[in-house]
């Protein structure tokens, strides 16, 4: 009787099995064939109708890989954005490729390999100097309107060209600067500092013992010390504010920053905020930006390198905040090259199909009426001269990052730049987590920074 | 006798509070996370921690299931998971009968094979996948997702399923040929209805593996409608911002199915193993 | 005589009913494997860059002392896991394995760890650990334990041992399991034989139990060793191989070196020699188990 039973359900499994091999298999990719012939072939006619009159109603998709589609208030206005175009022109479909910014640049990878880049899409920081270097990236200037063109903020249009190609579509910039508790730094009766010796004295003063229990609670500053782009890169701004250029090309030679003594300098002074002076939260190298942000909005910290969208995301999190907040200017020594005016936009794909038309998306997502909005809603600056009247900016909370636009510095494309970042978060973690000597991190530094520089020059 | 009792009783009794201190072990962060996931996003920072919380809500829940495409992506999974389950079953199921009912040349071979195929890292399949999909115009569809997760169960299903054919004994394969059943017949008709348990656990390997991938989901999916539940969790993660709340309630929420799935099946999943399927 | 007729018919019945399975070897795994070797030999970002170099890769890597710290590492950490895998597997299939009360229920809860994704475990852990927001750190705290709060994370020797417990964590079920199967299939008699011949339980497990899970054990081992020296996806989240190199296992190398720099040859070169350090380790453990990987 067992058997039997065994039996039956035996073969009952084997013709499921069969059954659904062929169904769910079979059908279903054939089904997904179809319509994938049917996306490549209408792709193939609208490639050829685009280029010929991007006004003709052949339907159109634009694929667009995006870091900020994925984030709560930003993604919300964009796709609004991108809903209210469609809507205008009915024969395009936009069609996001949302990602976490921490996946990106491995999507990426796929698709550029594949030669199988989506139309446009976000490019990381860190990714850029390698993008370039593919030659993967449309020049977009030729495209646009020499008024057009003319109508960008001079700090978006350099921070968006490299080797005199604009391999970006500006959309908004966050400038760096530092955010501050107004009320706090008010307690501690200093005026807003200039210098890091000044900076450095805040932050003490703003570290202490609030409820008495005889643990530190409250700290000066929210350190972001992860070794990734996050962390390297607020570093970099920090480092171009002790005078240091990241990576120079000069007599067609390849020079960094780091055997500098102002790197040295900076790399000490960096380190000594946690482990000499300790006003910095436990635990910097696993505090990255999302951490740092909370110590921030959940009052434990007082102040916070950050773009500008930080002031946004602060409110959002921290209702309570609003009032309390302001924004300086990243200190600065003599020498101090700027900080980076953070310009994000999409690059456009070379082998795109549809340049004119996510072109022409790029520039209704510019238009004052979404510029001002977006901005006044996430912190991130329009970077259009038409968008200046947005009412952000003569809000004394960003005055700081205001500031900062009229000095950013633009690092030249080094080949080796992610290498080199990477290599300056191992010496500030080894220094901050493992103990190791200030001394024995830059041997360390050096020595990759040569091998990198060599490796650069050989090209 | 008494001092028996007594001393089985101790037994069991120390065999008690090592599983509960074990199950503790495993059980702390998976109950915190359902502490997190009925906090609102407020008092998961909020100081002293809570296990059970103020204000317990759903809201997290409800955000994911209402706000969020999570019907699509619990259904893409879902699909992804059961097709390669299923097809990952077939291949096993017949080269593990190959393997222990033919000798042919290469079978060492093939069976080492199948070992070393687990041994290349993982990250560097990506680029490969990728490019055989795309040849092939299997780039978001079911289907490439499907071969994917069926080369990466394949070889350890193939390897427990030959196992357990093992096991059967030659004389009922014999018994059957002599009574007049073609080769496959006595494959599908008597010997593969007695290896069910071990088709079963196979089975529940396959399925779990499949519903848990990130990695190749993650690159090898780019449209939002092919997305599966593990892409989905991902981007609650974002750059600027992380909502622990939700992340939980979603991961909570991703692991139900398979958690309902194991329930009823753990019986024979251990049974399956346990009647052969991972001996040598 | 016949039955050299029947075992000539079954020759290619037998390549039949393979088919299906090497089928996908091939397409999915041979061919990347291929693939993975012809890049190695190139330096090449693959797409604009493709200079070949031949060993080059593989001899700078060699001779570079960071790769076998890091090679270092990930053996330490492969042997800690597994290690851990194993005490934990051996102590509860056996506790699992009586007939006790609430057995079932026991069973259900410790395999949970198999169940949930390895992605969300990390993030599961990372919380935990969070030094001022963590469950962990308020606990010790709260009971006086430790005075301020500890960057778990963010210290190189414990990070080292927090990535090792949520990978423990996350693949004992698995060995457990595997153990919980074999000593079911260990036959009864066995046990009772030596109960009349008064043989006390560590005799019994010394002398029945360990030589009849030899078989399981083995497997068990030899895949767990495999799948956790070239572990990836718990430690990234966590650490992404920081702080300094204190997490950096050869698979976060591999990684960044492909993803994070666009040096596909180099990338490929380690997980070839990846891959070559894992087959030799499959090998001395087939001698060492005197076991023949077929049959």
């Amino acid at each position: 009787m067992k058997q039997r039973l065994r039996r039956v359900l035996g073969l009952f499994l084997v013709m499921v099995m069969t059954v659904t091999l062929f169904t769910a298999c079979g059908t279903k990719s054939n089904k997904e064939d179809d319509k994938k012939a049917g996306e490549t072939t209408g792709q193939e006619t609208k490639s050829e109708s685009s280029s010929k009159a991007e006004k003709s109603d052949e339907p159109v998709v634009i694929d667009i890989l995006s870091g900020t589609i994925t984030e709560d208030v930003e993604g919300k206005l964009e796709l609004a954005m991108a809903e209210a175009y469609m809507e205008l022109h009915p024969n395009v479909t936009i069609n996001y490729i949302g990602t976490p910014s921490n996946e990106l640049t491995k999507k990426m990878t796929a698709y550029v390999t594949n030669d199988d880049l989506p139309d446009a899409f976000t490019l990381m920081p860190d990714f850029f100097p390698k993008a370039v270097e593919l030659g993967i990236l449309e020049d977009i200037k030729p495209h646009l309107s020499d008024e057009y063109y003319a109508g960008f903020l001079q700090s978006s249009l350099d921070d968006v060209t490299a080797d005199g190609k604009m391999v970006r579509f500006p959309w908004f910039s966050v400038p760096s600067a530092v955010i501050y508790r107004t009320d706090w730094l008010e307690e501690t009766g200093m005026d807003v500092p200039e210098t890091w010796e000044e900076f450095l004295e805040v932050a003490k003063a703003m570290t202490k013992d609030t409820d008495g229990d005889g643990n530190i609670d409250r700290w000066g500053f929210s350190m972001v010390g992860t070794n990734n782009g996050s962390g390297t890169s607020r570093f970099m701004n920090l480092a171009r504010n002790f005078g240091c250029k990241d990576a120079t090309f000069v007599d067609g030679k390849w020079n960094s920053t780091i055997s500098s003594p102002e790197f040295r300098e900076s790399l000490q002074f960096f380190t000594d905020l946690f482990t000499l002076h300790k006003v910095v939260p436990p635990g910097p190298t696993e505090t990255g930006y999302t951490e740092a942000v909370n110590y921030l909005a959940t009052e434990r910290t007082g102040m916070m390198i950050t773009g500008s969208n930080g002031m946004g995301l602060l409110l959002t999190k921290n209702p309570n905040l609003d009032g309390k907040l302001g924004s300086f200017q990243i200190p600065e020594k003599n020498g101090a090259v700027g900080a980076s005016a953070g310009v994000m936009g999409y690059s456009i794909s070379k082998s795109s199909e549809n340049k004119e038309v996510v072109i022409d998306y790029l520039k209704f997502m510019n238009e004052s009426k979404f510029a001002i909005d977006f901005a006044q809603k996430t912190g991130r600056l329009p970077v259009r001269k038409e968008s200046t009247t947005a009412p952000i900016f003569n809000e004394p909370t960003y005055k700081g990052f205001i500031q900062a636009l009229d000095k950013v510095y633009i690092p030249e494309q080094y080949p080796m730049y992610q290498q080199m970042l990477d290599s300056i978060g191992l010496a500030y973690t080894n220094i901050m987590a493992n103990g190791v000597s200030v001394d024995d991190a830059m041997k360390e530094l050096i020595t990759k920074d040569e091998e990198l520089l060599k490796e650069a020059n050989s090209k | 006798m008494q001092m028996t009792e007594t001393n089985s009783k101790l037994k069991s009794m120390v065999t008690y509070i090592v599983l509960i201190c074990l199950s503790a072990f495993v059980l702390v962060p998976i109950l915190w996370m359902v502490s997190t996931a009925i906090k609102t996003e407020a008092e998961t920072f909020s100081l002293p921690l809570r296990w059970i919380p103020e204000n317990p809500s759903l809201q997290a829940f409800k955000r994911i299931i209402v706000e969020y495409p999570f019907g699509t992506q619990l259904l893409n999974s879902f699909i992804n998971a059961t097709a390669s389950t299923v097809a990952t079953l077939i291949c096993a199921t017949l080269a593990g009968y190959g393997i222990t009912r033919f000798n042919f040349k290469g079978k060492k071979v093939f069976m080492s094979f199948l070992l070393v195929s687990q041994m290349f890292p993982a990250v560097m399949l990506l680029v490969p996948f990728y490019t055989i999909l795309r040849r092939f115009n299997l780039i978001n569809s079911h289907a490439g997702i499907v071969f994917v997760f069926i080369s990466m169960s394949l070889s350890f299903s193939t390897w427990m399923m030959s196992s357990f054919f093992n096991d059967i004994p030659r004389s009922l394969d014999e018994a059957a040929t002599i009574d007049g059943c073609s080769r496959f017949q006595v494959f599908y008709k008597v010997i593969m209805p007695l290896t069910l348990p071990g088709m079963i656990s196979v089975a529940i390997y396959a399925f779990i593996m499949g519903w848990n991938d990130f990695l190749f989901s993650s690159t090898l999916i780019t449209q939002d409608k092919m997305k599966t539940l593990t892409v989905g969790i991902a981007e609650f993660s974002g750059q600027y911002n992380v909502l622990w709340n939700d992340l939980m309630a979603a991961s909570i929420v991703a692991s139900i199915p398979l958690i309902i799935l194991f329930a009823f099946l753990q019986k024979y999943f251990i049974s399956g193993m346990t009647a052969g399927a991972v001996k040598q | 005589m016949d039955i050299n007729l029947i075992k000539k018919k079954r020759f290619n019945h037998g390549y039949l009913y393979i088919l299906p399975t090497l089928f996908f070897m091939v397409g999915l795994i041979i061919y990347p494997l291929g693939r993975g070797l012809y890049i190695s030999s190139y330096k090449t970002d693959l797409i604009k860059r493709w200079d070949f170099v031949g060993l080059e890769n593989y001899i700078s890597i060699l001779t570079n002392k960071q790769f076998y710290s890091s090679i270092l590492l990930t053996v330490r950490f492969t042997i800690i896991v597994v290690a851990g895998h194993f005490i934990l597997g051996f102590i509860l299939s056996h506790l699992l394995n009586k007939k006790i009360k609430g057995i079932a229920f026991f069973r259900a809860i410790l395999i949970l760890p198999w169940i949930i994704p390895e992605s969300v475990i990390a993030m599961i852990f990372k919380w935990l650990l969070n030094p001022l927001y963590g469950l962990v750190n308020q606990t010790l705290m709260s009971f006086s334990i430790i005075s301020e709060p500890v960057s778990w994370l963010g210290n190189g020797s414990f990070a080292f041992v927090a990535v090792v417990m949520a990978c423990i964590w996350k693949g004992f079920p698995m060995i457990m399991v595997m153990l919980l199967a074999g000593l079911q299939s260990i036959n009864q008699d066995l046990y009772e034989a030596a109960d009349i011949d008064g043989a006390t339980g560590i005799r019994k497990f010394i002398h029945i139990t360990i030589p009849s899970l030899k078989g399981v054990i083995y497997t068990a081992l030899i895949l767990d060793l495999i799948w956790w020296f070239k572990h990836y996806t718990i430690v990234w989240v966590l650490t992404q191989g920081g702080p300094g190199a204190a997490t950096s296992l050869i698979s976060i190398d591999i990684y960044k070196r492909s993803f994070e720099y666009f040096e596909f040859g180099a990338g490929s070169a380690v997980a070839i020699i990846v891959f070559t350090i894992i087959y030799v380790i499959k090998f001395l453990m087939e001698r060492g188990f005197k076991i023949n990987a077929d049959d």
